[in-house]
């Protein structure tokens, strides 16, 4: 981390699905600038010891907590274990999630419901949880979403659909709770290298293209997401507020026709 | 200093938001070229306190609505700092009025220095920003993202704006250049004042903005600046609004409905028919 700033010092920040992907990234950045940094997990626990290991050999203040929250009492017992090690909370990443690819055709009503319970009831559930805490330090919600939000990739609509809602969810939180001094905003992601391309059937063909056709930076880290969550958790971002802000390395910037100029006119013809 | 043996060139980088921006960058190590427009006290004043915060400065005076004025600038970039690895496009330039009273000397104006200006600055600033792959920031405004009364020609021209900096990232992505957009809400400077009514603009963003407040120049700047920074690296081509949070929604609790003092009868596009009440209320439904 080449960071110098320690603009979360003194600070707690709670990261749920932090046991991997974007939520470690992000719980390892916080840390590393200063804020006490609650680790949540469902059934990882193993790597969520890890990323508390990593984060305390840098030097840092690190919890790992265990919360199943798709549990209906899963986010309030998440919080009163907080409670336990920290009397505030200022930064709250629910970055729990999964990602399955299903076509419409092969929908199942348990794969729907069951990424809109991950990524919208449980999100809901943790931030109504949190809220009081993040009332008392006029705290920072920043959300995770997807591009898969704002344009349709085939086979991703359980998690397009459920992280639209997310957003809208966003607007609705930022817009009744800043008055209180909670400012929510979002990230939409574009594909990150979490492993999950791995687990994917389509995983190469996502990789194949993002590398191929992105203008920009293409594939990202969950080095590269944590940054931007932290700016949005940070005092510099105080005017952005209901926002979600796209990341994703100019995935969807634009179209390039270079593949079908070369089609259609042969691979020496220029643009 | 994370900007350290950079060197930022920021139009109207001498006031307002842009002076914030210029600052931020001296404090992260970078050092500038400022474009201003002919105000040289206020100029000279600026590259004082830039100097005395670290940062060598080139001053630049130009006028970037006329295409010459942009050649100049880069015949002086060339023999003074001759490098840019950050370009700031602050400069802007409007006219207010109602559609049906814009004239096309005002409307013109705008989008020459609103659009045309930004093109061909940045196309001039490429040889240089190509080297180590660079940044483009530019200032834009909520205005083209919904509207305010009398504000078409800015409104619009900023968003043909945001639209060039989208396809400067599509198109320059492969030199590493990442080019994206803050558009701003209100915000507390002197183009405020263009607004034949200021105040009813501060009253309604204290009111239906979520921040509760007017903008001030830091609040854009900082978003600006960390656009500018390998920190963002990953957002590329996007507009982020900063903007307190007046895009959210209506909060019906607050809709007075007919205690509501109405908008005089006459013409409604008329600037002088607002007042700071009914602006604040009919404005909040963007």
């Amino acid at each position: 981390m080449t960071t110098t700033c320690r603009r979360f010092e003194g600070q707690v920040a709670l990261i749920t699905g932090a046991s991997r992907g974007i939520g470690a990234g992000v719980a390892k950045r916080l840390a590393a600038e200063g804020a006490a940094v609650a680790v949540a997990y469902n059934t990882g626990v193993s790597n969520a010891e890890a990323v508390v290991q990593s984060i305390r050999d840098a030097g840092g203040e690190a919890v790992a907590l265990q919360a199943d929250l798709l549990d209906p009492k899963g986010a309030r017992k998440l919080i009163a274990a907080l409670r336990e090690h920290h009397d505030r909370l200022d930064v709250l990443v629910p970055a729990a999630g999964h990602a399955e690819i299903k076509k419409l055709e092969d929908m199942d009503i348990d794969t729907w419901q069951g990424s809109f319970a991950i990524h919208l009831d449980a999100v809901l559930e943790t931030c109504q949880a949190a809220y009081p805490l993040l009332q008392e330090s006029k705290g920072r919600i920043v959300l995770l979403s997807t591009v898969g939000a704002e344009a349709a990739f085939p086979g991703f609509a359980a998690v397009g659909a459920a992280k639209a809602g997310l957003q809208s969810l966003m607007q609705y939180m930022a817009s009744e709770w800043i008055r209180k001094g909670v400012r929510v905003n979002a990230v939409s992601c574009g594909t990150v290298d979490t492993g999950i391309l791995e687990r994917w059937e389509i995983g190469p063909r996502v990789r194949a293209f993002v590398e191929q056709k992105t203008v920009g930076l293409g594939i990202g880290k969950p080095e590269d997401v944590a940054p931007i969550v932290a700016f949005l958790a940070a005092e510099e971002s105080r005017y952005i507020v209901g926002h979600s802000v796209i990341a994703d390395g100019g995935m969807t910037l634009g179209i390039d026709f270079e593949e079908w100029v070369h089609e259609a006119y042969g691979k020496d013809a220029k643009l | 200093m994370q900007l350290k043996g950079k060197v930022a060139l920021v139009t109207g980088g001498t006031r307002g938001i842009g002076l914030e921006v210029s600052t931020r960058l001296a404090d992260r190590g970078a050092d500038l070229i400022l474009v201003y427009k002919k105000d040289i006290e206020n100029a000279e004043a600026a590259r004082e306190s830039l100097e005395q915060r670290g940062a060598k400065v080139q001053l630049v005076q130009a006028d970037l609505r006329k295409p010459d004025g942009v050649d100049a600038v880069f015949e002086e970039v060339r023999s003074g700092l001759d490098q840019i690895d950050i370009l700031v496009l602050n400069a802007a330039f409007g006219t207010m009025g109602a559609v049906d009273r814009m004239g096309r000397y005002s409307w013109r104006a705008s989008y020459d220095t609103n659009v045309l200006s930004p093109m061909l600055t940045a196309r001039n600033a490429l040889p240089w920003l190509k080297k180590k792959g660079g940044v483009i920031t530019a200032i834009s405004t909520l205005g083209a993202h919904t509207a305010y009364p009398t504000y078409v020609a800015i409104g619009s021209s900023k968003a043909a704006m945001e639209t060039l900096i989208r396809y400067m990232a599509f198109e320059w992505g492969e030199y590493g250049i990442r080019a994206n957009s803050v558009a701003a809400g209100p915000v507390e400077t002197r183009a405020i004042d263009w607004f034949r009514y200021p105040d009813a603009v501060r009253i309604f963003t204290a009111k239906k903005g979520l921040a509760g407040r007017m903008g001030l120049p830091a609040d854009i700047a900082e978003v600006a600046v960390w656009l500018c920074t390998d920190e963002s690296r990953w957002i590329w081509g996007q507009s982020i609004i900063a903007e307190g949070g007046i895009l959210c929604g209506v909060d019906f609790a607050e809709w007075k409905g007919n205690e509501t003092p109405s908008a005089s009868a006459g013409d409604p596009n008329a600037p002088t028919s607002i007042d700071a009440e009914s602006e604040a209320t009919e404005g909040g439904a963007a």
